[in-house]
């Protein structure tokens, strides 16, 4: 009898005390593989409902994306366009004080949560902190467009949110469990509030009427692309974060370890073209490569804050007056480096950048 | 307690009615993203006891589980099996009580012990866990008996049992 209390003390006594971590999947890029973490938790996080610092996830939500033309800078007016967001209800169960996921909603919810917070904590240290943002789960999606696949992640600026679709049947592993991946995502919130200064939506109303602008901005989306994909290399150390997240048949072109050179029939902002229009991604790798190769020069901390540095700089161009050619981000990064940092960079982005290079160059000197 | 409970499974004398009991049906449980509700096939396994024909009491040790699975896929899952054992006590009051025949409504209630385990795949790593703990759980029922056979319906409520509850038709046979 006595020993059976002791049993029952036991077992009673495991299920108590206070959780310190959470086990998630991420990708570790030095064994090239995924691999189960247990992260360690801040006190403030509701791991149930997933609510942290920077992030909380929602279920349930219905967006009308046909709406988004009406949403309203830093989520205004979110709640008139987002319908039926209720929390999360994670579960798990005790291995010690880490808490594991008791099912595959769960840990995707989870990865994806302690990625977000972990992208956000990245930028905070680097001086680019973010307010807290909603994360919609698996929303019902309605509308005349809708996005391009399943198992997408998005940040919608316009809403100030992000957007995580269901994996399907051939995301495995889901691109939420990715780190660099939700790092790549944060990255364009950090572009909306450093760059734009959080109001993006007067802007893009008085560019839609004025077709000229239409080409600076493919650009500016190209800066965008490739500028996450640096920032996402970085905080994870993996410059093929990319061929990484996408399976069997990954894009290399996208590696940061590659040398792109700039196609001259890119640099109007017309071209290339993809499936759904102004492919931003291939004048972005050129950019995000060369970041990657004079990071690896003069350290990824100090180009992370010249970088961000040069994004405000180009912010405060653009809302003065809009005006964007290739090469502006590039310039005010050159701006922002120190002499002998600068020198590195102008060596790196020369042969990349060969067909703009002579205007690009008086930033060099 | 418990020794009154041991004598009166082990001793099925001075009027004391055992039966075996088996409960068929689901488990819903709310989906972890917030939205909906999941079904899984679900089934418990009782030993009762009717201490005294005039007593509307009932005593019952009770396996419970259902097929709940983690999901995933190949790259990426999870595995999980989680029941209960429970020792449950209540009300046993049988209406309109005919010879042989009887309709009765049941509410039981009693601790329990939670046993789980969850299963981490990635790949060709797996992180293993067990985890054991004190819960509650509830029964609230109604059935019909003939002669030694009850057939009924019944709904389990665990408490901190991923928010789920169990119904189910029953099946059972008096010893």
């Amino acid at each position: 009898m006595r020993r059976a209390a002791t049993l029952l003390a036991l077992l009673a006594a495991a299920g108590c005390g206070e959780l310190t971590g959470v086990r998630v999947v991420d990708f570790a890029a030095d064994q090239g593989r995924f691999v189960l973490v247990d992260v360690a938790l801040a006190p403030s996080i509701d791991l149930e409902a997933l609510r942290g610092e920077t992030v909380v996830l929602h279920g349930g939500a219905r967006l009308d994306l046909d709406r988004i033309d009406e949403a309203e800078d830093r989520g205004a007016n979110r709640a008139a366009l987002v319908r039926g967001a209720q929390p999360v209800r994670a579960a798990y169960r005790r291995d010690g004080a880490v808490a594991v996921p008791a099912d595959f909603d769960s840990l995707v919810m989870a990865s994806a949560f302690v990625h977000l917070e972990q992208a956000a904590a990245f930028f905070a240290e680097h001086g680019a902190p973010v307010p807290p943002a909603p994360c919609l789960v698996a929303p019902q999606l309605t509308g005349t467009w809708s996005l391009p696949d399943a198992d997408a992640l998005a940040y919608v600026p316009g809403l100030d949110l992000f957007l995580l679709l269901p994996p399907g049947r051939d995301a495995d592993p889901p691109l939420a469990v990715h780190r660099a991946t939700l790092t790549h995502e944060t990255s364009h919130r950090v572009w909306y509030y450093e760059l734009w200064g959080g109001s993006l939506m007067s802007v893009r109303d008085a560019l839609d009427t004025d077709p000229s602008a239409r080409a600076g901005l493919n650009l500016l989306r190209a800066a965008n692309e490739g500028v996450a994909d640096y920032f996402a290399a970085a905080d994870s150390g993996d410059p093929r974060f990319v061929a990484h997240a996408s399976g069997a048949s990954p894009p290399t072109w996208r590696d940061l370890d590659r040398n792109p050179v700039l196609d001259p029939a890119w640099c109007d902002g017309t071209a290339p073209l993809g499936p759904g229009g102004y492919d931003p991604y291939r004048v972005g790798s050129v950019l995000a490569a060369s970041l990657w190769r004079i990071g690896d020069r003069i350290g990824n901390a100090a180009l992370t804050a010249a970088l961000l540095g040069a994004m405000r700089r180009l912010g405060a161009e653009l809302r003065t007056s809009f005006s964007y050619t290739l090469g502006d981000l590039e310039r005010h990064l050159l701006a922002e480096l120190p002499d002998d940092a600068r020198a590195i960079a102008c060596a790196e982005l020369a042969p990349a950048y060969a067909p703009i290079w002579p205007r690009l160059a008086e930033a060099c000197r | 307690m418990s020794h009154a409970l041991l004598l009166c499974l082990l001793v099925p004398a001075s009027g004391v009615e055992l039966d075996t009991l088996a409960t068929l049906g689901v488990s819903v449980r709310a989906r972890s993203t917030g939205d909906g509700l999941e079904v899984a096939p679900a089934v418990a396994l009782g030993l009762g006891a009717r201490p005294a024909a005039a007593l509307p009491l009932r005593l019952e040790v009770a396996l419970l589980t259902d097929l709940h699975r983690g999901g995933g896929g190949d790259a990426v899952s999870v595995s999980a099996w989680q029941g209960e054992l429970a020792v449950l006590a209540g009300l046993d009051w049988r209406a309109l009580a005919r010879e042989r025949r009887a309709l009765g409504l049941e509410l039981l209630l009693g601790p329990a012990l939670r046993v789980g385990y969850v299963g981490l795949h990635v790949y060709d790593q797996t992180e293993s866990t067990w985890t054991a703990g004190a819960s509650g759980v509830g029964a609230v029922g109604a059935y019909y008996r003939d002669g030694a056979w009850r057939l009924g319906a019944r709904l389990w409520l665990g408490v901190a049992r991923d928010r789920a509850f169990q119904a189910g038709l029953t099946v059972g046979r008096q010893l």
